[in-house]
């Protein structure tokens, strides 16, 4: 785990140093004092004596100074910023997962019905409709129209829900696509009619044979879908003013704020690692073939 | 006699034509026209493309990348044309023009023409404000009839405001909006409370005024601070108007010499002349590192200072090094004579210094502050003070500032806004509807937005920027002069503005924009230059030019 971090490290490192321009590059810098600048935050140094540096100071855990922002830390930016995606992250998240399950196991329970394709249909939309325009469309609907919401800004309960409505419905469709599948699948099995012919309930069959089969592909991409979605979209943080941390990826790159393109870049190495953990902890406890101590006795 | 002479001459054309076939003029390479990577910037540079094939039948390929890349790009001389823009520093024709010198630290076209460097030099130099407008807009004719840089608009600046929203002071040069003397009359839901709420669009990403260099953080600066003088809604600069009372200028015009008033920072503590000397000093010493520092490079010394090489940690000579720049700042044309008396010496009479002092690099640094502080001061709520009108009240990073009205401020009476509610939302469609639904009072309409607004009360001023065409002038194409202004003269500006930009911008048809004032407050572009080039596209010069330059450096017409 830490070799593939050290892996993102330098690869980020060397790469974001091999796009052209710098983080005091302006059009209103002179080259005398954009070289003043370089030096003064040791980017006049030689590629591999500032990564060396950075990588000493990484060790302690300080991700310097953001490069932009010249006032604040990396560090600070991060524990600012992270709380709020992930709350809103969160949210998305269970809303699209509870329902995108409903649905999905609904559609697949009741294959060929008008039920079925109802769910596809809202996942068709969920799928084809990217978040930012169903976000601007619940902005102009529901708060300029209807007034019922808060159009954006980030005050309170209400001003998450379109932004996590809006952020989720990706989410929500995969899911209850995959839902559908995977229910499908599992219901034409020989185990499910095996479970038929002991005679068990339908609600047993259904809880104890068909959802815990179904949803095991679900859970290995709940992972990495945690993690994007947690770590915020950049869309959607951008048009409701939320003071999020995924602006940050696509800015830093755009501003060359090194410290803080390397910053965020290893915060979501390590978040993805640990969610993929937590995944593989998870499959454990749904299915117990997987589960270690199962093989060890 | 005749037909000698009408064969004498057949025999040239026909030699010439064999001279012409004989040498096999080279094919035309690749032209290629670098810009931005946004959707917009890829518009502008579609409308010129198109331009060129059409008027001078030359296919042009765009190059996009991101504005760094690009920047990089042009520093580098890695480029043959490029979409470039530059907004005033201060109110004088000499902001767009000193750029041009050969040399000079933003000239990225190579273009060198000594006529031009004298002129700059003259206008530099002379306290004589007719001779100066006299040498600058002959530098201009110099600078449009070379064409190192072809102008194509000068852009507009589109907003909406409520009703209620008064004396919002919308600025062409330093910080856009001035505050001071703005309130509400009218708003539903009564004036009592007299606020406004607006939309920064982004984080102020540096509140020290010595080393700011962004817009956001102008507008707060501007707003907080307050430099020797402030500009009345007129755009005028009178004595008495900011923290100095009066101020006297010597009988070369090189030094100024400025009576402060009693004024105080907004935690109590005075603000004295050794504030301004310490700050403008802070802003020049090269170890700040501030990005503005050039813009004092007015006062004596500075410059020089300003240069010094800054000794790395591991320096051995370090103490030494440090120690000439501390002996060099002492040296530098700024002094605190006193508590209340400033005195500056400049290298040059510099008939713009008083516009210069409103700019916020100018602005003074409250020592008491700044040196427990360090890098510190400035960046949060209550690692800051205010001398200007307003302070910042609350600051949640990324999200919201509060300005308030400031008590300590010497002239509080003159303002009435309470306070300053300021949104940091990047999106363009999202404050309109905010704007819409009475959630902000006053909203910039971009481009996109333009005819959904024009109806709603929308207005529109000119600023006080330039968009231009650079011309690499060390390309083995664009070397050449004539192929250069070809190429300007191909562009129809006026039908670029109305059917490629349509946000209200003008045809450019000179550099220094009409907003920025010449002599006597009159419109140095108006009164001084005129068109220097026509509105709409002269293709037959155009087609002659580009034949003529093509044909002296040998090359085919595609």
């Amino acid at each position: 785990m830490l070799a593939a971090l050290w892996v993102i490290v330098t690869a980020t490192f060397f790469l974001m140093h091999s796009i052209p321009g710098d983080p005091f590059l302006s059009d209103k810098v002179t080259e005398a004092i954009r070289q003043n600048m370089l030096r003064k935050y040791g980017l006049d140094k030689p590629l591999w004596e500032q990564y060396v540096i950075y990588l000493g100071n990484l060790l302690r855990g300080d991700f310097g100074t953001s490069l932009k922002m010249l006032h604040r830390s990396v560090n600070d930016m991060i524990r600012d910023g992270f709380p709020v995606s992930a709350l809103l992250g969160l949210e998305a998240l269970a809303y699209a997962v509870t329902i995108g399950l409903l649905l999905g196991t609904l559609a697949g329970f009741r294959h060929n019905t008008w039920l079925d394709y109802l769910a596809m249909f809202v996942a068709l939309i969920g799928i084809s409709v990217p978040g930012f325009i169903m976000g601007g469309l619940m902005q102009y609907i529901i708060g300029l129209k209807l007034g019922w919401l808060p159009i954006a800004r980030w005050e309170g309960f209400r001003y998450t829900i379109m932004p996590a409505v809006a952020l989720g419905l990706g989410t929500l469709a995969v899911m209850a696509r995959m839902m559908r599948t995977s229910v499908l699948e599992v219901t034409n099995q020989d185990y499910i009619k095996t479970a038929k012919a002991k005679g068990l309930s339908q609600r047993e069959i259904v809880f104890r044979h068909v959802l815990r089969n179904a949803i095991l592909p679900i859970v290995t991409i709940l992972g990495p879908l945690t993690a994007a979605i947690v770590t915020g979209s950049f869309v959607i943080e951008l048009i409701f003013g939320i003071p999020g941390l995924g602006k940050y990826y696509v800015q830093s790159i755009f501003n060359r704020d090194y410290t803080l393109i390397l910053g965020t870049t290893i915060f979501y190495a390590i978040l993805l690692v640990f969610l993929n953990f937590l995944v593989d902890v998870a499959y454990g406890i749904v299915d117990p073939r997987i589960r270690l101590m199962r093989s060890r006795e | 006699m005749r037909r000698a002479l009408v064969v004498l001459m057949a025999a040239l054309v026909l030699a010439t034509m064999c001279v012409g076939f004989a040498s096999a003029a080279k094919p035309l390479p690749k032209l290629v026209l670098l810009s931005g990577d946004s959707q917009i910037a890829r518009l502008y540079a579609q409308g010129i493309q198109e331009m060129i094939r059409k008027n001078l039948g030359l296919p042009l390929e765009i190059e996009a990348v991101d504005f760094k890349t690009r920047l990089q790009k042009m520093r580098n001389n890695d480029f043959q044309i490029v979409f470039a823009g530059w907004g005033a520093d201060y109110d004088d024709p000499m902001t767009f023009l000193d750029m041009w010198i050969t040399g000079g630290p933003f000239n990225d076209v190579m273009w060198s023409n000594s006529s031009y460097d004298r002129l700059i030099d003259v206008a530099k130099t002379s306290p004589d404000e007719a001779v100066r407008m006299k040498a600058m807009s002959q530098a201009e004719k110099i600078l449009i009839g070379e064409t190192p840089i072809a102008p194509l608009y000068w852009p507009a600046w589109n907003f909406v405001e409520h009703p209620y929203v008064k004396n919002v002071v919308r600025k062409t040069v330093g910080s856009d909006f001035e505050w001071k003397w703005s309130y509400t009359e009218g708003r539903p839901g009564g004036d009592k409370d007299q606020f406004l709420r607006m939309n920064f669009g982004e984080e102020p990403p540096d509140l020290d005024p010595a080393t700011s260099t962004d817009q956001v953080s102008f507008w707060v600066i501007n707003a907080t601070y307050e430099g020797l003088a402030r500009k009345n809604p007129e755009m005028r600069i009178l004595p008495g108007s900011g923290l100095a009372e009066s101020w006297t200028v010597s009988e070369d015009r090189k030094v100024y010499t400025f009576k402060l008033r009693n004024a105080k920072w907004s935690d109590g503590a005075p603000v004295t002349a050794y504030d301004f000397e310490f700050g403008w000093k802070r802003a020049i010493d090269p170890r700040t590192a501030s990005q503005y520092a050039y813009m004092m490079y007015v006062v004596k010394n500075a410059e020089k200072v300003n240069a010094m090489e800054v000794p790395d940690d591991k320096d051995a000579k370090k103490a030494e090094k440090n120690k000439a720049i501390d002996d060099a700042l002492a040296a530098v044309g700024v002094k605190a004579l006193d508590a209340k008396t400033l005195r500056v010496e400049l290298e040059a009479p510099t008939p713009f210094f008083l516009d210069l002092i409103t700019f916020i690099t100018y602005m003074p640094s409250p020592r008491h502050m700044v040196e427990k502080l360090g890098d510190e001061y400035a960046s949060e709520v209550d690692k800051m003070v205010a001398c200007g009108p307003f302070k910042v009240s609350k600051w949640q990073h990324e999200y919201k500032i509060v300005l308030e009205k400031n008590p300590n401020y010497w002239d509080a009476k003159s303002v009435k806004l309470q306070r300053i509610e300021a949104d940091m939302i990047k999106d363009i469609a999202t404050p309109l509807n905010m704007y819409d639904a009475g959630e902000l009072d006053l909203v910039g309409v971009p481009g996109t937005y333009i005819d959904q607004y024009r109806n709603k009360g929308m207005r529109t001023i000119a600023e006080a920027t330039a968009w231009y065409l650079e011309f690499n002038c060390e390309h083995e194409i664009f070397k050449n002069a004539k192929i250069r202004r070809a190429f300007s003269l191909a562009i129809d500006r006026q039908a670029y503005v109305d059917y490629v930009l349509k946000n209200g911008s003008l045809p450019a048809t000179s550099l220094v924009p009409p907003t920025i004032h010449g002599k006597d407050g009159v419109s140095f572009h108006d009164v001084y230059v005129g068109d220097l080039l026509p509105k709409k596209a002269d293709i037959k010069l155009a087609k002659q030019l580009l034949a003529e330059g093509l044909a002296e450096l040998g090359y085919a017409m595609p």
